[in-house]
This record gives structure tokens, sequence and C-alpha cells, in this order.
């Protein structure tokens, strides 16, 4: 009407109000456009991001699967610890997956269903029988069973930049109770509403009006889940149209439920250590030690109730304030129909229950440092963090207790100052698997990683590579061949000269190769190295697997320049193998989120040395504990439980070191100071301890190597190296190359002590 | 246990009283004691199944399935011989003859009587 009729008193005025009015029509159509802009643009961003990769996963880090069958050595203990680390409870009567009972000699679990690459375990009741010290009979569901292989437990993670953790949840899985009060306490109005809450907002602001302060939000779920996801925390309006925008636009793209079991996926519930619990699906793991449809009503409550303040309702730190606010919600649960009078009273009346059993997550540091950089060699960090990669590893956590138990008493022995540090690493040489790590005097603490990172002069370690150089030429040496331990001289270079003592800082005289190994003579052992030559040793340790450059010197003979306990496990694995190098290995699978198999690492040998040789350098390891330098052994293990093995000691005794293996385990283990300073501890002494303590408990089966084709035994005269006879005195069962045994014989004296000597169980 | 024994005569006599073909007596009469299992004889059964489930994928030509297969059995039993034997098959089956050898020569650490044989086939 204004517009129709012509203005009477200024024209001015006039042109003025229209010039407004469009500039006005004007803002609001580069508005609209521009809304149209950020809602196309928000739009996009929901439906692609929302939809496509939810989350960033963590790796999840997995043990070894325990392997249940007739025979195998484990005792009750040690599979109740198992389950225990699984998160299982003890209970009288098997009910739902994850309880176990025991009775004597008897255990029985319900297992949990997991999804193995190549086998889906189904939940299963499973009884066991034990036998003194070996699992005697298995039954699954009840038919008698030959083998059934429990889940693994998860060790740790790998977890993206922002650290946030989570166990995904469907929303099947949520107990009815727990959703209805999720949605009673936080948005009563959920399945009507269409994103954002008119009601819910006027209702929020008349109480926080009535309250003077903020009580109560008016964000629905959908906002909140916005929020969390996609928004900082900041308090602005424009965030807050933001939020309401995407809410809207969520909503017009996914379901109801869909968004819901979103929101229970990413609610933030606790931080723990350096990660971030996102989810009620792992908040239920972390603080109950169960799956969330294994919840009851009060556990159910207490996760609700730390919706609103995760902090400040933590039950582990503010246990008053979080139980009295489960109760709030208990009530709420109650008011609104989802739980009757009875339970609800009864749920009010239940403790906390938050688990106390210890942690499993991230308390073996020293092992997954290895994994991380085993993967870290072939994935991409932010792959790793992100695409849920299920990583397999051959960690074995009754190995590592025992490891850890090990160190620990031998050190509290030997150490009363504290002042030592220790590394020790486990391997099952059959298949290059390590299968324990410890990285120091506490284990549990990740700091510096000794059985990685401490690069320390391996002593004596190193001579079998000098010695088993000399035997892969029979043509020249044998284990009789005479070597002379006498004083001697090395010209160093630049008028330098270096002349090496024997420990004992006496000379032998003329010894059988085997006993200078086994005695770990210096002298002999330099002169011989000296015969070889520094490259031809060189060119052992290589082929033994030892990838860390050593000094080119004479030096080099006696255990001079660095190698670290891993490096050394390297070595003594391809000894213990017997001449096959495997690279060691902690991964054995890494599947997708799928579960489909990325990458599985084959078995593949690689001969290096002949099996003949490597018998007979196993010979002289074996003097090693016997007659030579590692008696101690057999302080812990029983006399005709077989082992080999070595020790090592460096200047001053400075780094005390055991190397060795038995019929199914090899074990490195070093003590020493971080400041490199003086121990007053051989290798017999330290390392020893260890070893033997730790081989005592974990080891099951002796050394017995079938004697390979073309080795013979014959009897060697103990001075001479000459060819001597059964019953002569100072004979010894000796093996050889086929043709490179000695030919000259010895006078025989007549010895018809008739003893039997330990090298005679070789037949 | 007693009166779970009363009942399971009870179910066998009254099946005995009914006329007409019965189906045979539900399998769980063996649930209460299931037959030992002698301790020596568990390793090499629970290997020997996953043996005998590796020669099948391995014919089948699933050769990544038997190796998983021959890999949970080794470390299950690592000094049956037969393990190796048969790992070498499936390389050689496979093509990977430095495999094969390396794998049946390690084998020979293990073995004894015809194994011994077998596995000399690959290394002569």
């Amino acid at each position: 009407m204004r517009k129709g009729r012509p203005p009477r008193q200024s024209g001015v005025n006039c042109a003025h109000m229209k010039s407004i009015l469009s500039l006005f029509g004007k803002l609001f159509l580069v508005g609209l456009v521009l809304l149209a802009i950020l809602l196309v643009y928000l739009d996009a961003l929901v439906s692609t991001t929302f939809s496509q990769r939810q989350w960033e996963l963590p790796a999840k880090v997995y043990a070894r699967p325990l392997e249940l069958y007739p025979g195998r050595n484990l005792n009750a203990e040690e599979l109740m610890y198992e389950l225990r680390l699984l998160g299982y409870r003890p209970v009288q009567r098997l009910q739902a997956p994850g309880q176990f009972s025991q009775s004597g000699n008897q255990v029985s679990f319900y297992s949990r269903s997991f999804r193995f690459s190549d086998e889906t375990v189904a939940a299963s009741q499973v009884g066991i029988q034990f036998a003194g010290s070996k699992l005697s009979q298995l039954s699954v569901a009840g038919n008698s069973a030959h083998l059934f292989r429990l889940e693994p437990v998860q060790i740790g993670g790998i977890y993206p930049r922002h650290r946030e953790d989570r166990l995904l949840l469907r929303l099947e899985e949520v107990p009815d109770t727990m959703r209805q009060a999720l949605l009673a306490v936080e948005d009563r109005g959920f399945y009507s509403h269409w994103g954002v809450s008119l009601s819910g907002i006027a209702r929020a602001f008349k109480a926080n009006l009535e309250a003077g302060r903020v009580v109560q939000g008016g964000s629905t779920l959908t906002q909140q889940l916005v929020k969390n996801y996609y928004l900082s925390s900041e308090r602005s309006v424009t965030r807050k149209v933001t939020e309401a925008l995407m809410a809207l636009l969520l909503e017009l793209h996914f379901s109801k439920d869909a968004i819901l079991e979103a929101y229970m996926n990413e609610v933030f519930l606790v931080q723990d250590g350096p990660r971030a619990v996102h989810g009620f699906g792992l908040a239920s793991r972390f603080f109950f030690n169960r799956s969330v449809s294994e919840l009851g009503l009060h556990q159910q409550a207490l996760l609700v109730a730390m919706v609103i303040g995760p902090s400040l309702y933590n039950p582990l730190r503010n246990p008053e304030r979080a139980t009295e606010r489960r109760n709030t919600v208990l009530a709420v649960m109650y008011r609104e129909g989802v739980i009757s009078d009875v339970e609800y009273e009864v749920a009010r009346a239940m403790p906390l229950q938050v688990s106390r059993q210890p942690r499993v997550m991230n308390s073996y540091p020293a092992f997954l440092d290895l994994v991380r950089r085993q993967l870290g060699s072939e994935y991409r960090q932010e792959d790793l963090g992100s695409l849920g990669l299920g990583i397999f590893t051959s960690f074995d956590p009754l190995l590592q207790r025992q490891a850890e138990s090990s160190v620990e008493k031998v050190l509290d022995r030997i150490d009363t100052a504290e002042q030592l540090e220790t590394a020790l690493v486990v391997t099952s040489f059959d298949n290059g698997e390590v299968r324990a790590l410890v990285g120091g005097r506490s284990p549990r603490f990740a700091g510096f990683n000794r059985a990685l990172d401490a690069v320390r002069p391996v002593g004596s370690l190193i001579k079998p590579a000098v010695y088993l150089t000399a035997l892969a030429d029979p043509a020249r040496y044998t284990l009789a061949t005479p070597l002379q331990d006498e004083a001697i001289e090395v010209e160093m270079g630049g008028g330098q000269v270096w002349s090496p003592r024997n420990f004992d800082r006496t000379s032998h005289g003329q010894v059988l190769l085997h006993e200078a190994l086994s005695r770990s003579y210096n002298q002999a052992t330099v002169a011989l190295g000296m015969e070889l030559g520094v490259e031809r040793v060189l060119n052992t340790l290589e082929q033994l697997g030892v990838d860390r450059d050593l000094p080119a010197y004479p030096s080099l003979f006696l255990g001079a320049g660095g190698l670290s306990p891993v490096d050394v496990a390297q070595m003594y694995q391809t000894i213990a193998t017997g001449g096959f190098r495997l690279p060691l290995r902690t991964i054995r699978e890494v599947l997708d989120a799928h579960g489909e198999p990325l990458q599985r690492y084959a078995l593949q040998y690689d001969r290096v040395f002949d099996s003949g040789t490597m018998h007979l350098l196993h010979y002289a390891l074996r003097e090693v504990v016997k007659e030579g330098t590692g008696r101690g052994v057999y302080r812990d293990l029983p006399a005709d439980f077989m082992v080999a093995g070595k020790t090592g000691t460096t200047n001053d005794n400075r780094d005390s070191w055991y190397a060795g293996f038995s019929g199914d385990l090899m074990a490195v283990s070093w003590v020493g100071r971080d400041d490199n300073g003086e121990t007053g501890l051989t290798g017999a002494a330290g390392g020893l301890r260890i070893w033997s303590d730790f081989m005592a408990s974990a080891s099951a089966r002796s050394l017995a190597y079938r004697v390979p084709d073309g080795v013979e035994h014959f009897w060697i005269d103990q001075g001479s190296g000459n060819l001597s006879g059964k019953d002569c005195e100072g004979a010894r069962l000796i093996p050889f190359i086929s043709g490179s045994q000695p030919e000259t014989a010895e006078e025989c004296v007549d010895r018809r002590r008739g003893v039997m000597e330990w090298f005679q169980d070789l037949f | 246990m007693v009166s779970r024994f009363i009942l399971i005569m009870a179910v066998v006599l009254l099946a005995a009283c009914a006329s007409g073909p019965q189906p045979a007596p539900p399998a769980e009469v063996s649930k209460t004691s299931p037959p030992p299992v002698p301790a020596d004889q568990g390793t090499e059964s629970a290997a020997s199944l996953l043996l005998a489930d590796a020669r099948a994928a391995r014919r089948a030509g699933d050769y990544s399935d038997a190796a998983v297969l021959l890999q949970r059995a080794q470390r299950i039993d690592s000094r049956d011989a037969r393990i190796y034997l048969e790992y070498a098959s499936l390389y050689r089956d496979q093509g990977q003859l430095e495999e094969a050898r390396a794998m049946a020569e390690r084998g020979l650490g293990y073995c004894d009587g015809s194994v011994c044989r077998a596995l000399r086939e690959f290394t002569d």
C-alpha cells in the first residue's frame, strides 16, 4: 500500500527507505546463499564422515591365545591366572560367558566367543582336569575334546594422536534398561524430536532460571553427539547454531537407532593415563571387567550417571559422589517405570563394584615397544592408530609372569642396594617367536628398554662365533684340535700391543678346542681367532643374524663392541635351531577391522650352517653347563635336564650375561648398571642366576636333537686329542664330522671305572 | 551323580518298555564321564588333528590355510617331525623348493624312522 502511494513530503526520505530496504533485501539474499552454502557443506560433512569412517579405531594388540589340550604343561593356578587376565569372574555355578569355577584339580569356565582369522570359536562351557603340572582331560560342551583355543588377552593398543580408545558396541548389545535409563536422564523426547527440542530448551531454561545457575542442558542426544564429534567445547552463539543445524541434518540422514548407537560409542567416560576411554563398551570393560550385556542394573546406572560429568562422578576417584549420582539415575529409572520398586531397592543398596583387578592393558611396555618397532617398519603410524587393526602377537603372559618373577627374585638376592638393572629376552627358537621380554627392573615402567637399547660389550658370549668359524672347516678344526692357551701379544697398530689374560690370570698350556670354549679361556680363543682372521669371524656373526656394526679388531674375539640383549637373542636363536636363521618375530598376523588377514608371516628357515657343524658347537655349549663356567645352572635345574649355553662377563665385571637354550626355549639375560659402573658380578653370578631360575620353572623340554647324519663319535684322549678307547684313562667321547676324526691313536691305560659320563648320553 | 544314574537308568528302562523302534539314547549319557585321554597321547592328538587339517587344506589348494594350521601345530608340538615334512610338502607344492629343502633339513633334527626317510627325499 505504502509503496503505491506517492510520497508527499519528502522524496529524499522515500529514496532513503528504499535503498535501506533493498540493502536489507540484498543482505538477506546473500545471507540465504551463505546459509545454503553452509548447509550444503555441513550436509556433506555429516553424511560422508559420519557413515564412512565414524571413528578412528586404535589397533588392538593381543597376546597369543592359550591352547588347551591334554598333555599340555599347565596347572590350575596358571589357567586361572590367564582367565583372570581375560576378566573372567569366579562363580559357584557357570551361567554366562566370562565366568569360571574351580574345585580341586578341576577348573571349568564359560568362554566368550572369539573371532580368529581362521575360525570363530563359539562361547562354550569348558571343563579341565589337571594331574600334577599337566592338563589331563579336556571337555568342551560336555564332550571330550582334543584341543580348545582360548580367546587371547588384549595387552595393548596403538592409539591415534588424540589417544581416544573405544570398543565399538552395537545397539543390540546394550541392555534395554540401560538404553531407557540414558534416554530418561539425558533426552526424554529423543524418539520424537527432530534433533533439536524446543520443549527441552524451555524446560532447561526454566530449571536454570529457578536455580540461578546452569543445572540442566537443553541439548538433545543428537546435539551432544554433534558437539562431541565435530565441534569444540567453546560456548558461543555461532557454535550453538551450527550444532543445531548439524543435529537437524544428522536426523535427516540417519535413523534414531543409528544416532543412539553412535552416541553410546562416542561419549567420553574416563581418562586412563595417556588414553581417553570413550563409549560404554570400553568403559564397561574398564570399570567392571565385563561386557555391557553382562552389566547389572546398578552398573548400567553408574555408566549413565557418569555421562554428565565423567571426572566429577569418576567412581575410582570420587566414589561417594558417584554413588549418589548413580542412585539419582536409579530413582529416575524407577520413576519412569524402567525398573520395578524391588529392582530399585536392590540396585540402590549395591556397592559400586568397580573392578580392582590388575590392569593388563599396556602393562608390558617392553614387549609392546618391540611390537611397535616391528610394525613401524611396515605400517604408517596413522593407519595403526585409526584402522582398527588386530595385531596378533606371540606374547605369552604366563612366561612373562615367570620372567618378571625370576628377575625380581634374583636381583633382590644379589643386589640389595638396588643399583643393578637387567633385561631378559625369551624366544621359542623353533619358530623364532619372542614370548616374553623384560626391559628393566621395573617391568611396568615404560622407560629405557634395555632389552632393545642397552648396547653393551658381550664378553665371552661372542666366543661361540669364533669356534663355529673354526668348526665349519672340519678339514682343519675339530672339537679335539689342540690349542695353545698361553701369553699372547697382538699388534694393534700404532705400536700398541694387546696381551689378553685369562679370567683366572693363569695360562693352561695345550688344551683341546672344546675345552677352551667350555672353560672360556681367553688366550686360546684369541690364538684361534688370529688363525682364522677377524673377517671370517665377522662373517660368521652376520650369518648368525647379528645386524650391528662390530669392530674389525682382534678384541672382537673377546666380545668388544656392543650388542643389545635382543641382538644376542638373534645370534643364539640361530645356534639353538641348529644353524637355521629365522628373524626374531613378535607378530603372527595382522587383521583388518573386519577380521580379514592383511598380513601373515610364513615360517621360513634360512639354512646358514651345516647341522653337523652345529651339533659339534652344541656339544661344547652343553659342556659349558656340565663342566665349565655355566655349571651353576644345575643349582636350579634337575641334573638330567639337558641345556646348552654360555656365560659372558666384561671388563671389571661391568656386564653379566648368560645366553642359552633348552629343548623348547632360548633365553638371554643381562645384568649391569645404567651408568656402566662395576657390578662385582661375573656372568655366572648374575645373568646365569636369572636364566636358570627362569628355565627351571618355564622350560618344559630338555634339549634333545637327533644326532645329524654324517656325525660320528670317537673316544679321544683328553690330553693329546688323539684317538683313545672306551676304557682308557682320560678318554672322552666326542662327536666329529665323519672323516675328520684324528688318525693317530694314543696308548691306552685301562681305567675300568665304568663311570658313565654325561657325554655318553649322546647315544 | 547317583540321582543322575537313576535318571538315566529310568530313561533306558522306559525306552525298553516302549513298543516300536526307539531312537538311540541321547548322547548325554557319555557326558558324565568322558573317556580319559592319556596325557602322553594328548599332544600327539592335538598336533595330529591340526596336521590332518593342514594336509587336507594343502590338497585342496588352500595353501595359506595350510600354513596357518601347520604353524599352530608346530607351536603345540615343535618336535613333531611330521609337521616339518608336511610343511616341506606345502612349499614344494607351491614351487618353493629352497624353502622346502630347508624345512625338511630342520625336521631331520627331530625325526625318526620313516619320517626321516621321507624328509631325506627333500634334501638328497
